[in-house]
């Protein structure tokens, strides 16, 4: 009856109905292999690089598993074990400060001794991005309070509108913006505004520093991708593309029965749903393109893993994007950072840091 | 109704599903609404109810018959040259004026000059005929437009009517009597009127010549495609020509009758009788833009237009009531004419894919290690026969000097020979997509062809057809006559083949849609020694392997959509009886050949998943994908695994070989043992695999052998036609 009645309404004026449409990839977004012919700096497989911040004296500090690493010549060593998942990671005056999942925010000096800086409920678990506001106080993107930090697909397949924006200054943590679909990113800009980037609304949108829960103006928006975090850079913002949309995960968002028994009798890890990266392929479906044939798989199959991430530039367009595609490894970015001309990528899929060479 | 039609075996009981889920409404309706007589069965219904309701609503009865007889009978003529000229993509408007013209010259030819009755009948025709000529010239040389000069040509006409009128008014008021005049009017052959008896010889011959003669092909050509038509060396312009020279000719006999019943006549004969004419040919289904219509349903249209006209009387409507009924009616038929033949297969389209529900059992997971299916990498590094220049051996088949014969998607069957099987050379060439292959009992290569049926291939690389159909079954909407998707076959010990058809639906180009659809829609046939066939086990999903077992007594039947082998018996005390071997396997079956050890081999060209069996309960979400997602997105099961495995007659899985890199060999569809080694064939590799066997699992039977018989006399090449 209710899908009567969406055919009777798109029939009268198509733009009532709701088009489960993906652009396609095109212009800045137009595929390559550049995050295929990346270089590795780590050999894949060791870690799970999160989050990346590259320091002043050129070391690389990143998060995987529980622990802060730094990679320095080569070498990595480990700088802090901080005793649950580290998520994300940001600079505060000459702090590094660390989302802990369940433990909150904790900072960690130059001289890497480690303190408890945020402990409030509201950023224990869940704490996608951060960034500082130029008045001195930390800007949290809380993803889901449902869910925790791995919970992105629980939130996509319960349609999750719980994301958050929490301000904290100290100990002190307050709401800024509630009702949001999966914030995974956000940067602060020197003029007021802050970048955020709405994973599950496929978008990112620009707000006003002094009241985020007000009018939100549109950046980019229906992107082929779930965008993830953003950092500023020389040339504009570096975007990375976690996971890119897929048709059929589109459709199933949309059949509620079948979702339901999925999210029921299946598995988490064999949803069929967006990932960092593929493994089992033994119980795996596959998409028709993906179709092993004379002993090629198409590149631009559809993709259940993909490795993209892109640049905005200063006049707000995507210039730039690097891509590993489904005949790649080099999938599940998480993080690119920008240092001078220095571009790394967290690909947490891959399971390695890569630097993405210029174009 | 709706493809319940069984035959020998009923599989449906496998599926574990009702009787509800035998139905496929949507597919149904599609069948019906996608046959060709459906262009014109709608109108004609549509007609059959209009008429049923004025004779119902009005005083029109059945002592109106022969009024309405006659008054068909005269004006299915011009309907019947009408249709002609508008299958053929034109229009002919100036048959009313024709009709006037005739008549008027008749009677004065008769009267007023005293011309004997055999020369007016033959003149009168003739008349009409060249009047058309004139039309014909216009429009077929001249390259004018139909409408407006047949339009001017209406005008014209009527003029000279008027012309002869006004000359001889006086004269044509005198009667003379004639017995061939009377004859035309009031007389009757073998008890039916002259004029029913003449319309009735017209349309049995305008039908015949449209629908079966060369003539009549061509006609429906021109209207259906003219520029198709002139390159397929059609003469266009001279059958444009006749079909207006036709038209004319029959305007111009309706004017005789009409003159000769009427017994008088005057100018305003024929007036407005071409929209009568057209109204009646619209009715009937005949395309207003070419190419489809059928002077039957032209006539069934007139009955209608006559009842209407009938009942205006009755209701002594004047004139311009009429008119305006039949202008209504017109302007409605002409937009159903545009609606349904615009529509019609577009609807049909929509409804074929009509996925069904199956019931699936519990899945084994693989990638448990400990069990006899763990991942391995066994067939990874088999080395390839014919990389590069094989597209797609969906199965191959050894002779005695080791040559290896497999198919190609091109249509062609490779011969690989020497050491290693390094001189690859094209050795049959089909023209459909080769599947299975097999040896026969005289030790001919076999082929089962996707598209083609079942062939022999002789070592002189001619091909034979050996069967491509079965008795169509009668319940079935859908042809199920042809072998669409013959893809295995093996031999009995009787010399009958046995073949295993996937689906009667579709092709092998589009075994997506099978998998997504789920519908039992698959048989096995066996070919009689003789060359009959029929149809032994029905309703089964996805057969795709085909096995006589290694006594002879019974086959194995792979289903790739149930994830079963199952076995039929055909000789012995069991004869008949259909009972499973293997169930709930965790992939899609392929392609099953016997092992030297007195075993089997079978392959997956698929791995079951938690997401594709959750699928398939949901088959409204299944045709929503078909519907709204583009086919390369399709969810299916993961068909990028190889999985080769060794059972034994009591369906114990003794042995299974993985490619664990999946890059090799994906989708493995068929795998042979001959002389210790295994050939791997794949659907949509680009090489054929040899792996040698570990001496374990070598025997002694020669599995290319047809159970029950002792070797063969000659090897292939030297086999005779």
């Amino acid at each position: 009856m209710n899908r009567t009645l969406t055919a009777i309404k798109e029939w009268i004026n198509p733009n009532w109905a709701t088009h489960m449409s993906i652009p396609p990839m095109e212009r800045g977004l137009r595929p390559n292999s550049r995050l295929d012919h990346a270089h590795a700096l780590l050999t894949p497989g060791d870690y799970e690089p999160e989050d990346l911040l590259v320091l002043d004296s050129g070391a690389i500090w990143f998060s995987s598993g529980t622990a802060i690493q730094e990679l320095k010549d080569g070498n990595v060593r480990t700088v802090a074990e901080l005793g649950g998942p580290v998520g994300t990671l940001t600079k505060l005056n000459s702090d590094i400060v660390a989302a802990v999942e369940g433990r909150g925010l904790v900072s960690v000096s130059a001289s890497e001794s480690v303190s408890q800086l945020c402990s409030d409920t509201s950023v224990a678990t869940c704490v996608t991005d951060l960034t500082a506001l130029p008045d001195g106080s930390l800007l949290a993107s809380v993803g889901s309070t449902e869910y925790g930090i791995d919970g992105w697909g629980r939130a996509l397949v319960h349609h999750d509108r719980s994301g958050r924006l929490v301000q904290v200054d100290g100990q002190h943590a307050q709401v800024r913006a509630e009702g949001l679909g999966w914030p995974a990113g956000m940067e602060a800009d020197p003029d007021g505004e802050v970048l955020v980037s709405l994973s599950l609304d496929h978008r990112i949108e620009r707000r006003a520093a002094d009241s985020l829960d007000g009018a939100a103006r549109p950046m980019l928006t229906n992107l082929p991708l779930y965008p993830g975090r953003i950092s500023l850079g020389d040339n504009g913002w570096w975007v990375a593309g976690p996971y890119v949309r897929n048709r059929i995960t589109a459709l199933l968002l949309d059949e509620p029965e079948l979702l339901g028994e999925m999210v029921a009798t299946i598995n988490p890890d064999e949803w069929f749903i967006p990932r960092l990266r593929s493994e089992n392929p033994y119980t795996d479906p596959l998409q028709m393109g993906q179709l092993r044939t004379l002993g090629v798989v198409k590149p631009w199959a559809p993709p259940r893993s993909y490795g993209v991430a892109f640049r905005i530039d200063r006049g707000k367009r995507i210039s730039e994007s690097v891509h590993s595609r489904v005949d790649g490894k080099c999938h599940g970015i998480t993080r690119v950072t920008a240092h001078g001309t220095q571009v790394i990528a967290a690909a947490q899929g891959f399971r390695s840091l890569v630097e993405i060479e210029e174009e | 109704m709706f493809g319940i039609a069984t035959r020998g075996v009923d599989a449906f009981p496998l599926t574990g599903r009702g009787w509800r889920d035998r139905l496929t409404p949507l597919q149904g309706i599609s069948d019906v609404i996608g046959k060709r007589w459906m262009e014109g069965a709608v109108p004609l219904v549509l007609a059959a109810v209009l008429t049923t309701g004025v004779v119902f609503m009005t005083p029109v009865g059945a002592t109106d018959a022969p009024l309405i007889m006659d008054e068909v009978a005269e004006k299915s003529l011009l309907a019947i040259g009408l249709t002609l000229v508008m299958v053929a993509g034109g229009i002919d408007l100036s048959i009313g004026s024709i009709v006037g013209c005739s008549s008027l010259a008749a009677l004065t030819a008769f009267r007023v000059w005293g011309w004997p009755m055999e020369v007016v009948i033959p003149a009168a025709v003739i008349l009409g005929a060249m009047l058309g000529a004139i039309n014909g010239v216009l429009i077929a040389k001249m390259k004018m437009r139909p409408f407006i000069t047949t339009l001017v040509t209406l005008v014209a006409f009527g003029g000279a009517a008027e012309a002869l009128q006004s000359r001889y008014t006086n004269q044509l008021a005198f009667p003379k009597s004639d017995i061939l005049w009377d004859f035309l009017g009031e007389g009757a052959i073998a008890g039916i009127p002259t004029a029913w008896a003449i319309f009735g010889i017209v349309l049995v011959v305008a039908h015949i010549g449209l629908t079966r003669s060369r003539w009549g092909w061509w006609v429906t050509a021109v209207g259906s495609d003219r520029r198709s038509a002139r390159r397929n060396g059609i003469p266009v312009d001279r059958v444009v020509f006749l079909t207006y020279v036709l038209s004319g000719a029959l305007a111009g006999l309706a004017g005789l009758l009409t003159a000769a019943r009427l017994g008088r006549t005057d100018p305003a004969v024929g007036e407005g009788w071409e929209l009568i004419a057209l109204t009646a040919v619209v009715i009937g289904g005949v395309s207003l833009k070419g190419g489809r219509g059928s002077v039957v349903r032209a006539v069934a249209g007139m009955v209608v237009v006559a009842v209407i006209l009938q009942a205006s009387i009755a209701f002594t409507l004047e004139a311009g009531g009429y008119t305006a009924i039949l202008a209504l009616v017109l302007f409605s038929f002409a937009i159903l004419d545009l609606k349904w033949g615009k529509y019609r297969l577009r609807i049909a389209e929509k409804l074929t894919i009509d996925p069904g529900r199956i019931s699936v059992g519990p899945l084994v997971d693989v990638t448990e290690p400990g069990t006899v299916w763990s991942i391995n990498s066994k067939l990874t590094d088999a080395p390839p026969i014919g990389l590069g220049t094989i597209e797609g051996a969906e199965d191959c088949a050894l002779d005695d000097e080791g040559n290896l014969f497999c198919g190609d998607r091109r249509g062609w069957i490779w011969r690989f020979s020497g050491p290693d099987h390094t001189n690859g050379e094209v050795f049959a060439r089909t023209g459909g997509m080769p599947l299975g292959h097999a040896w026969d009992r005289d030790g001919v290569l076999m082929v089962a062809v996707g598209g083609m049926g079942v062939y022999r291939v002789f070592p002189d690389g001619e091909t034979k057809l050996v069967a491509n159909q079965v008795r169509r079954s009668l319940t079935s909407l859908h042809d199920d006559s042809a072998l669409r998707f013959a893809d295995d076959l093996d031999t009995a010990p009787d010399g009958s083949i046995y073949v295993s058809d996937f689906s009667t639906r579709t092709n092998a180009a589009e075994y997506m849609v099978e998998l997504v659809e789920y519908r039992p829609n698959g048989r096995i046939v066996r070919i009689d020694p003789d060359g009959s066939t029929d149809v032994v086990v029905s309703n089964y999903v996805f057969p795709n392997g085909i096995c006589t077992s290694h006594d002879g007594q019974s086959i194995l039947i792979a289903s790739t959509g149930l994830f079963r082998v199952d076995r039929l018996w055909i000789s012995g005390s069991k004869q008949g009886q259909f009972e499973p071997v293997m169930e709930n396997l965790p992939g899609y079956c392929d392609n099953i050949n016997r092992a030297s050890d007195g075993n089997y081999w079978m392959s997956f060209i698929a791995m079951r998943t938690p997401m594709s069996d959750l699928l398939m309960k949901y088959p409204a979400v299944r045709r929503r994908m078909t519907r709204e997602v583009p086919q390369d997105n399709w969810l299916v099961p993961q068909l990028n695994v190889s999985c080769v495995l060794k059972f034994d007659d009591q369906g114990n899985v003794l042995k299974v070989f993985w490619d664990k890199s999946l890059e090799n060999y994906p989708m493995v569809t068929s795998i042979n043992e001959h002389a210790g080694h295994l050939y791997l064939c794949g659907l949509l590799n680009n090489r054929v695999g040899r792996l040698q066997l570990d001496p374990e699992d070598v025997g002694d039977i020669d599995p290319r052998l047809v159970p029950g018989t002792t070797g063969r006399s000659l090897p292939f090449s030297e086999v005779a036609r």
